[in-house]
C-alpha cells in the first residue's frame, strides 16, 4: 500500500500535523491505536456527563477537525505499528489483520510514557499510575470508593489529585519528592501565565479539600496483602533520596504512584535514528533539525514523542512540521504562515516554562535507591533489584547481555515500565552516568502478534 | 473500591472464569472489571503474585486477559462485548510458591 504522508500517533501533534497538511491540499494517512483521536491528554468520555475539573475542549476540536478533513485525511482508529524497517517500511496491526505500508515520509508521533519507581510493594493490585487514574475518571467516570493517597511528582500529581478531590473522591495525601517550587521557578514558570495559574488552581482546590500535602517526601513502601492496605511515607533529600527519621503511615485502598512522563521511543529507534540523553525534555529523546527532521532522511518526529514538551507544545510543533512538510512536497504553505510563525512564538515561551518545571520537579535518581534487593523492577518477568544488581557483578554487557541474563524488559510490556529503573540501576552500580550508557534497546513486534497476522505480512513469492 | 460518577449505561452479560457476570457495554474491559471489585486480573509469571492493571493506556501489559480464547489481550483496551469470555489465569498458588 502507498501513502505519501504517514502519521503514526492521533495525538495533538500528529492530528494537528494531519490537519495543517489537510489545509494545504496534502493528504495523509494518521495510524493511532485508539479508538478516537486525542491521544491521552484529549481522551473523550465513553458517554459520560460529568466533566471533570479542568477539561479541555481542544480535543473534540480536533477530533471535529479530522471528520472534516475526511477526505485528506485518512484517520485509522485502533491500528498499532508493530514494525518500521528502513525504507522507511511499516508493519501495521489492525483489527482484521495486518499490513505494510512504505510512506514517502513518515512522522512519529508517538506521545509519551509515564515513569515509574519501583518501591516495596508497588506491585499489589490497587497501585496504579496517576495517568491511569485518570484515564479511568475521565473517560469511564470510574473512581475509587475508598481512601486515597497519590504520590509522585509533577504536573500530574496536582492534576489528578484536584480532579479527584472536586469529583467528590476520598484523596487524603499527596506525595511530592519535589518542595514547593522556589521564586525563581515560580518566575521561569510565569513565562507562560495560563499554565502557572493553573498549576495555583490546583494547589488552592486540594486545600480547599483539606488534603494534607507532603513535599520533598516519597512513598518508601506499600504495605498490603493481596491488595494495598495502607503506604508509608519517608522524606528525601536534595537528590530525592529518602531520609533516616520519621515515617508516616498513611491509610489507603488505592494508591496513584508515578514520576512524570518520558518520550516513547520505540519508532525512532526501530526506524535508526540518532537519540541523545536530554533530562529537561524526559530523558532519551530522538535528535532533530529545526524542522523536526531526524537524522534518517524522511523521517520526522513531533510532540512528547521526540522529546516531552507538554500539550501546547506539541500542537505547536504538530503545525510547524505541517507548513514545513507542505513546502518541501512543493505545494504552496500561504495558508499556514502566519500560524507557523505563532506557534515558533509560543514554543519558546513554552521552552522557558518547560525548563523551570523540570528544575523543579525533573526526576531526581536518589528516588530509585528506595527499591529493596526484593523490590520487582521488572514486573512482567518478575526481575528484582538484587537480581539485576547480581547480574551486573557477574559483568554482564550492557544492555544486551544484562537483558539476556536477567530477562529485564523481554516480557510483553518490552521494557516500556521497567526501562528508566533498570538503566538507573546499571548507572549506580557501574558509576557511568545514564547519559552515557547504551540506550534501552527495541525489539520487533512491539506487541504480541499471532502467527497469522505475521504470515500476512510474509513477503510474497515471484509468481505468487 | 471504585465507585462510578454517573449512571451505569446498558448492562451485558459476559463471563468470568466461567461465571456469569453483568457489565457495562462498551467500558473499557479494565474499567468494568475494577468497577465489579475484581483488581487482580493475574499471577506474574516467576513469583505468582497477585497483579492487576497499572497504566490502564495499553502500555504496562500488567491487565493482559484471555480473552475469547486469545491470550495476552490488553482488557484496558477491549471494550466490554455481550458474550465476551474472559479467563483471568489466577490459577492457585502453587505450594512451594505459597
Amino acid at each position: 500500500m502507498s501513502a505519501k504522508v504517514v502519521i503514526v500517533g492521533a495525538g495533538p501533534a500528529g492530528a494537528n500535523a494531519a490537519l495543517a497538511l489537510a489545509r494545504s491540499g496534502i493528504a495523509s494517512v494518521l495510524l493511532d491505536d485508539n479508538p478516537h483521536a486525542g491521544g491521552q491528554i484529549f481522551r473523550p468520555r465513553e458517554g459520560g456527563r460529568l466533566p471533570l475539573l479542568g477539561a479541555d475542549t481542544r480535543g473534540e476540536t480536533l477530533r471535529q477537525g479530522l471528520r472534516h478533513h475526511a477526505s485528506l485525511i485518512d484517520h485509522r482508529s485502533g491500528h498499532e505499528v508493530i514494525a518500521v524497517y528502513p525504507g522507511p517500511r511499516l508493519w501495521v496491526a489492525a483489527p482484521d489483520g495486518a499490513y505494510e505500508l512504505t510512506p514517502e515520509h513518515l512522522v512519529l508521533a508517538t506521545g509519551a510514557v509515564e515513569v515509574t519507581v519501583p518501591v516495596p510493594g508497588w506491585t499489589l493490585p490497587g497501585v496504579y499510575t496517576l495517568g491511569g487514574l485518570q484515564i479511568l475518571a475521565k473517560s469511564s467516570a470510574i473512581v475509587p470508593a475508598g481512601k486515597v493517597v497519590l504520590a509522585g511528582t509533577g504536573p500530574l500529581l496536582y492534576l489528578v489529585a484536584a480532579q479527584l478531590v472536586s469529583a467528590g473522591v476520598a484523596v487524603t495525601d499527596v506525595v511530592d519528592a519535589a518542595g514547593f517550587p522556589t521564586a525563581g521557578q515560580l518566575a521561569g514558570m510565569a513565562r507562560v501565565p495560563a499554565l502557572l495559574l493553573r498549576g495555583i488552581g490546583f494547589e488552592l482546590t486540594l486545600r480547599r479539600h483539606g488534603v494534607a500535602i507532603h513535599r520533598r517526601s516519597a512513598v518508601v513502601e506499600v504495605v498490603g496483602d493481596g491488595a494495598v492496605r495502607e503506604v508509608v511515607v519517608a522524606p528525601v533529600g536534595d537528590d530525592w533520596a529518602p531520609l533516616p527519621g520519621p515515617r508516616t503511615r498513611l491509610a489507603a485502598g488505592v494508591v496513584g504512584l508515578s514520576f512524570g512522563l518520558r518520550a516513547n521511543t520505540e519508532l525512532t529507534q526501530l526506524a535508526g535514528c540518532d537519540h541523545a540523553h536530554d533530562p529537561v525534555r524526559g530523558g532519551w529523546r530522538v535528535r532533530r533539525e529545526a524542522d523536526y527532521a531526524t537524522s534518517v532522511a524522511k523521517v520526522y518526529a513531533i510532540g512528547d514523542g521526540a522529546g516531552i514538551g507538554g500539550v501546547d507544545t506539541a500542537l505547536a510543533e504538530g503545525t510547524i512540521l505541517g507548513h514545513g512538510l507542505t513546502r518541501r512536497l512543493g505545494a504552496t504553505a500561504a495558508i499556514l504562515d502566519a500560524e507557523a510563525t505563532e506557534a515558533q512564538r509560543q514554543i519558546s515561551s513554552l521552552t522557558l516554562f518547560r525548563r523551570a518545571l523540570h528544575d523543579w520537579s525533573g526526576l531526581r535518581p536518589g528516588i530509585f535507591s528506595i527499591a529493596d534487593s526484593r523490590t520487582m523492577v521488572c514486573r512482567c518477568e518478575d526481575v528484582t533489584a538484587g537480581d539485576i544488581d547480581a547480574a551486573l557483578d557477574r559483568g554482564l554487557a550492557l544492555p544486551r547481555g544484562l537483558k539476556l541474563g536477567t530477562r529485564a524488559g523481554m516480557g510483553l510490556c518490552q521494557g516500556r515500565t521497567c526501562g528508566p529503573a533498570v538503566q538507573e540501576r546499571i548507572a549506580r552500580h557501574s558509576g557511568v552516568a545514564v547519559p552515557e550508557l547504551p540506550m534501552p534497546t527495541v525489539r520487533v513486534p512491539l506487541r504480541p502478534v499471532t502467527a497469522a497476522m505475521l504470515a500476512s505480512l510474509a513477503p510474497k513469492l515471484p509468481g505468487e | 473500591m471504585f465507585k462510578r460518577l454517573d449512571g451505569a449505561g446498558p448492562l451485558v452479560t459476559v463471563t468470568v472464569d466461567g461465571q456469569a457476570l453483568q457489565l457495562p457495554g462498551g467500558m473499557p474491559l479494565a474499567a468494568a472489571l475494577l468497577h465489579a471489585g475484581i483488581a487482580t486480573f493475574h499471577r506474574s509469571v516467576r513469583a505468582a503474585e497477585p497483579r492487576g492493571p497499572l497504566c490502564l493506556m495499553g502500555s504496562c501489559f500488567q491487565c493482559v486477559a484471555v480473552i475469547d480464547g486469545v491470550a495476552n489481550q490488553r482488557t484496558c483496551r477491549l471494550p466490554v462485548r455481550a458474550g465476551m469470555a474472559i479467563e483471568l489465569c489466577v490459577p492457585p498458588v502453587p505450594e512451594d510458591a505459597a
